[in-house]
């Protein structure tokens, strides 16, 4: 989806915020994806109503695994633009990836009303409609996607699938073979189509093609395992039965495991927050701790981590913290303030001066960014720059009285 | 033209109502109450209640009594709701009794079960509460003394049965429990942290909620002495750890002669509790494939119930789930695990019912056990579903097929309700079984037998040497070219119990040939020919020691 939108984008944008856009676009190109994330964020700063800022910056962290932040640059793209086909599709998808079914039936609903010809966008619809027990709503959505592409993988799929739950087996079976033909290396289409089997008692062809999805990439699902222990039952193999079932409830512990830490690391970070506001920043840093051992990939709970460790003083471990929510969500203008913060009060001026400087072009509208850059600043001897950075601030927010002192004693020291 | 007249008369006469709401004609006016109808902020409020058809003081005349809850914003005192016991008059009327019994308690009630602890001959009661759970002891004059054990503890007790699981000729006591529950600390729809369902927000629970324990207590009674001890961890039955325990069904899925337990489980894998002749159990659930549904997930088991459906002389299970999901139907493989067979079997046609109480029951007297669902909602202000829902009945047309007959059943099947609780049994001893529903904060519901008369004959055992309910007698009667088997059973359904009389259906037969009875302890007991068309008690060791037709 790139390069059209970037294009689209410097035509459509005003020639400041398009430098911005052609920055993110170069770093792009580079395959420096951080910076490029900066420059986008930047350029939606600067043109808010800019729609293909949000997509890219979407594209990118959906690239990089942060289905989080995807998801909300698409969310803040369907703000400016409801309709638009590509958030809509990719913001259902997203939303279907995380098992949230019913937050993208209102997208699917829309996306199928302005683009009523795309297969993808029904059968997608469809499986939302199956998840909620729709089933004549599903059943209607799968046929329409295969009238209109009727070598459909997920329609096929789907369909059959919802065919054989149904118990109309007979009709469900040449679906899923037809899908399985479609696609042979993925693995759904064998497990759909080896429980369809089973259901049937055809337990010999269900197993082959159950072990087939185990092979393909099924080999992590506990429901493979499941229904080739179905498979095994039904040919008599007590002994491969057995087998299947743990590891069918091994994985299932596995999954449930990982569940459980995410679910207590939400719990140790609700408690943090008390014992913050009780003040006790000891036991909540604690706490934070153990809900990243939990959660490591969390960029929220490091930042948190970072900014507690920063109360606390303890400015390497903020440091290592900030740095660390950055390289997971480098657009985050936050992020990088607090670790311009930790860099200032560790006298690491240049660092501090760098870091400061991306939250002011991430964040353009926030009076402490600028200030705390005026501060870094004035230490390094650049006085003009920092009654210039401080000047912003107090515009800003013009009540602040710390601002409005800054910027008087930079005045002053400069005469 | 006149063909058609003809055709219209016929095709209506066959399809004339064969169950008949009669609850306010016989007197059941009371209301059950379970929290806020408009609105449950905490699932404590959802379950609803247990019902019981039982005979308390051995007139021949089953008598029902029903359990509440309350409000969490409490009554007036000396308003409190309270558990009510109706004595049955005979004449298809039951009278209040519950004062005079001594069973008059307020509290946030449950279950219920009944089974002869002290083989005195007399239905004692077991009520689980959230709060602490009450054994009463039946007198035999009418009335009936607590005899809870001092060390009960205060739990969410949900679904119960008395079971000898030991053999030792004693009744022994299974509870489920459902979530420890903290109110205090469990959010509200209307508070800071919702929980949502399809977009809107909810009462929480159970995910996220701390589960439950389930509890055995052996039964050490001595002679005018009711005791129980909890064996729970030394039975193996806490093995697999805290679960949200609802419905319990006790069967002999292998027949080895020793009762196992299953038990419905929500949002979690269920348990099946094999017997393993020491006094101890071993979880067997997933290997048996009744932990889970057909593809592998964890569903939220409701109501559970056991029988012979297929004729092959083995146990098969059902059980209810939430909405968006199918009950389960298990086929017994006789080698100790069971085959899904929910939608082959044709109970897989809808996903808009939230099932709880389930049971097998011949309404027809074909022989073949049917199937009746209770359902209702546990979000009464929902935008996305019925609050209210109907009942279910499946026939089952006696080779592994059911069809659903609720619409031919009439009315008070068809009637919507948020319903729970569900016992079966013969309150007008006609050979006809009827159907008793709890509905969340409405009077109960009596639905009539009064399909055409097939034959039937109905078995009361009485244990001498096991215990005197005879809790777990298989009982196998031929007749025809055909076995039925059926075992007696406290608990079951959700949160009820039922006629612990057995009732076989015969279709066109007028006689039994012959009647095995595999009593708990091990001991078989043949007998026959038998007559159709009566109540008939078969004692321990002493043959049939009494007979009566059924009533017309």
């Amino acid at each position: 989806m790139t390069f059209p939108v970037i294009l689209l984008a410097l035509t459509q944008t005003s020639p400041a915020c398009g430098k911005s856009f052609a920055t993110g676009m170069e770093d792009y190109r580079r395959q420096d994806f951080t910076k490029a994330l900066i420059a986008f964020r930047a350029a939606s700063q600067c043109d808010p109503r800019l729609v293909q800022a949000h997509l890219v910056i979407a594209n990118i962290y959906a690239e990089r695994g942060n289905d989080g932040e995807a998801l909300a640059a698409l969310l803040q793209a369907l703000q400016i633009e409801p309709a638009n086909l590509l958030a809509l599709r990719a913001a259902s998808n997203l939303y279907l990836k995380a098992g949230l079914h019913m937050k993208a039936l209102p997208l699917l609903e829309t996306l199928v009303r302005t683009d009523p010809k795309a297969a993808d966008a029904h059968a997608d619809l469809a499986s939302v409609y199956a998840a909620s027990g729709n089933r004549e709503g599903a059943e209607k959505s799968f046929r329409r996607a295969l009238e209109l592409q009727p070598d459909y993988f997920p329609a096929l799929a789907g369909l059959g699938n919802l065919l054989a739950r149904a118990g109309d087996d007979s009709a469900a079976l040449p679906l899923l073979r037809q899908a399985g033909k479609l696609q042979p290396a993925a693995w759904e289409g064998h497990f759909l189509l080896g429980s369809a089997l089973n259901r049937l008692g055809q337990f010999a062809e269900a197993q082959a093609e159950l072990e087939q999805a185990g092979k393909l990439g099924g080999k992590a699902e506990p429901q493979v395992f499941y229904q080739l222990a179905r498979s095994w039952g039904g040919l008599g193999n007590a002994a491969e039965r057995k087998q299947a079932l743990a590891t069918f409830s091994t994985l299932t512990k596995q999954e449930k495991e990982s569940e459980e830490r995410r679910r207590q690391a939400a719990a140790w970070v609700d408690e943090a927050r008390k014992l913050v506001q009780a003040g006790q920043l000891e036991e909540a840093a604690r706490l934070l701790e153990l809900a990243r051992e939990a959660s490591p990939g969390d960029a929220t709970l490091l930042f948190r981590l970072a900014g507690l460790n920063f109360d606390l003083h303890r400015l390497d471990a903020a440091r290592e913290y900030a740095q660390a929510a950055i390289s997971i969500s480098p657009a985050t203008w936050l992020y990088h303030y607090l670790l311009g913060l930790v860099e200032r009060d560790a006298k690491h001026l240049s660092d501090a001066l760098a870091s400061l400087e991306t939250a002011a072009s991430l964040q353009s509208t926030e009076g402490p960014v600028f200030n705390a850059l005026g501060e870094v600043l004035l230490e390094q001897g650049q006085s003009q720059a920092a009654i210039s950075a401080f000047e912003k601030a107090v515009n800003l927010a013009p009540d602040d009285a710390t601002f409005r002192q800054n910027l008087t004693q930079a005045k002053r020291s400069q005469k | 033209m006149r063909l058609v007249f003809v055709l219209a008369f016929t095709a209506s006469a066959a399809t004339a109502p064969f169950f008949t709401e009669e609850a306010l004609r016989a007197g059941l006016k009371d209301v059950f109450i379970c929290g806020d109808d408009r609105q449950k902020n905490y699932i404590v409020e959802t379950l609803g209640t247990g019902v019981a058809f039982f005979d308390f003081d051995n007139d021949g005349l089953l008598d029902i009594f029903a359990v509440t809850a309350s409000k969490l914003e409490g009554f007036p005192s000396g308003s409190e709701p309270t558990n009510h016991l109706y004595r049955n008059k005979g004449d298809r009327t039951f009278e209040d009794v519950t004062a005079r019994a001594d069973l008059a308690k307020a509290g946030w009630g449950q279950g219920v079960c009944t089974g002869d602890v002290d083989n005195d001959g007399f239905e004692d009661i077991y009520v689980t509460y959230w709060g602490q759970d009450v054994l009463y002891r039946n007198r035999g004059n009418g009335t009936f003394e607590n005899v809870t054990p001092p060390n009960i503890g205060s739990r969410w007790g949900t679904g119960c049965a008395f079971v000898d699981y030991d053999r030792d000729g004693k009744l022994d006591l299974i509870v489920a429990n459902y979530v420890d529950f903290d109110l205090k600390n469990t959010p509200r729809p209307d508070g800071p942290k919702p929980c949502q369902w399809k977009n809107e927000k909810v009462m929480c629970g159970p995910q996220g909620l701390k589960p439950g324990l389930n509890r055995l207590w052996h039964n050490d009674s001595t002679a005018g002495t009711v005791r129980f001890t909890e064996v729970s961890a030394k039975a193996g039955i806490e093995a697999p750890g805290p679960r949200y325990g609802l419905s319990v069904t006790t069967l002999d899925y292998d027949r080895d002669g020793w009762p196992d337990i299953y038990i419905a489980i929500d949002s979690q894998a269920s348990l099946l509790y094999h017997n393993k002749h020491d006094g101890t159990f071993e979880e067997t659930a997933l290997e048996s494939g009744v932990a889970l549904s057909e593809d592998g997930r964890e569903q939220a088991g409701m109501g559970t119930a056991a029988a012979d459906y297929d004729g092959d002389g083995w146990p098969d299970l059902v059980k209810t789930n939430f909405i968006d999901d199918l009950p389960n139907l298990y086929r017994n493989n006789r080698d100790g695990t069971f085959a899904e067979s929910t939608v082959q079997a044709g109970l897989g046609k809808s996903l808009r019912f939230l099932g709880w109480g389930a049971a097998f029951v011949d309404y027809d007297s074909d022989g073949w056990p049917d199937i009746f669902m209770v359902n209702g909602h546990v979000y009464p202000g929902m935008k996305s579903g019925e609050y209210r829902q109907r009942r279910i009945l499946y026939r089952n047309g006696g080779a592994g097929r059911f069809a659903d007959v609720s619409a031919e059943a009439g009315p008070g099947v068809m009637e919507k309700s948020s319903a729970r609780g569900l016992a079966v049994g013969d309150y007008d001893n006609d050979g006809r079984p009827d159907l008793l529903v709890s509905n969340m904060n409405e009077r109960l519901s009596l639905l009539h037998n009064t399909h055409a008369r097939g034959h039937a004959i109905t078995l009361r055992l009485v244990g001498q040497k096991t215990n005197r309910s005879a809790i777990g007698a298989v009982v196998r009667v031929k007749a025809g070219n055909r076995v039925r088997s059926q075992e007696v059973r406290s608990g079951s359904t959700f949160l009820s119990q039922s006629d612990l009389r057995l009732h076989f259906g015969l279709a066109g037969q007028q006689q039994v040939e012959s009647v095995e009875i595999a009593w708990p302890g091990g001991a078989v007991e043949k007998l026959g020919p038998l007559a159709a068309d009566q109540i008939v008690t078969l004692t321990e060791g002493r043959g049939v020691t009494s007979r009566r037709s059924f009533s017309r």
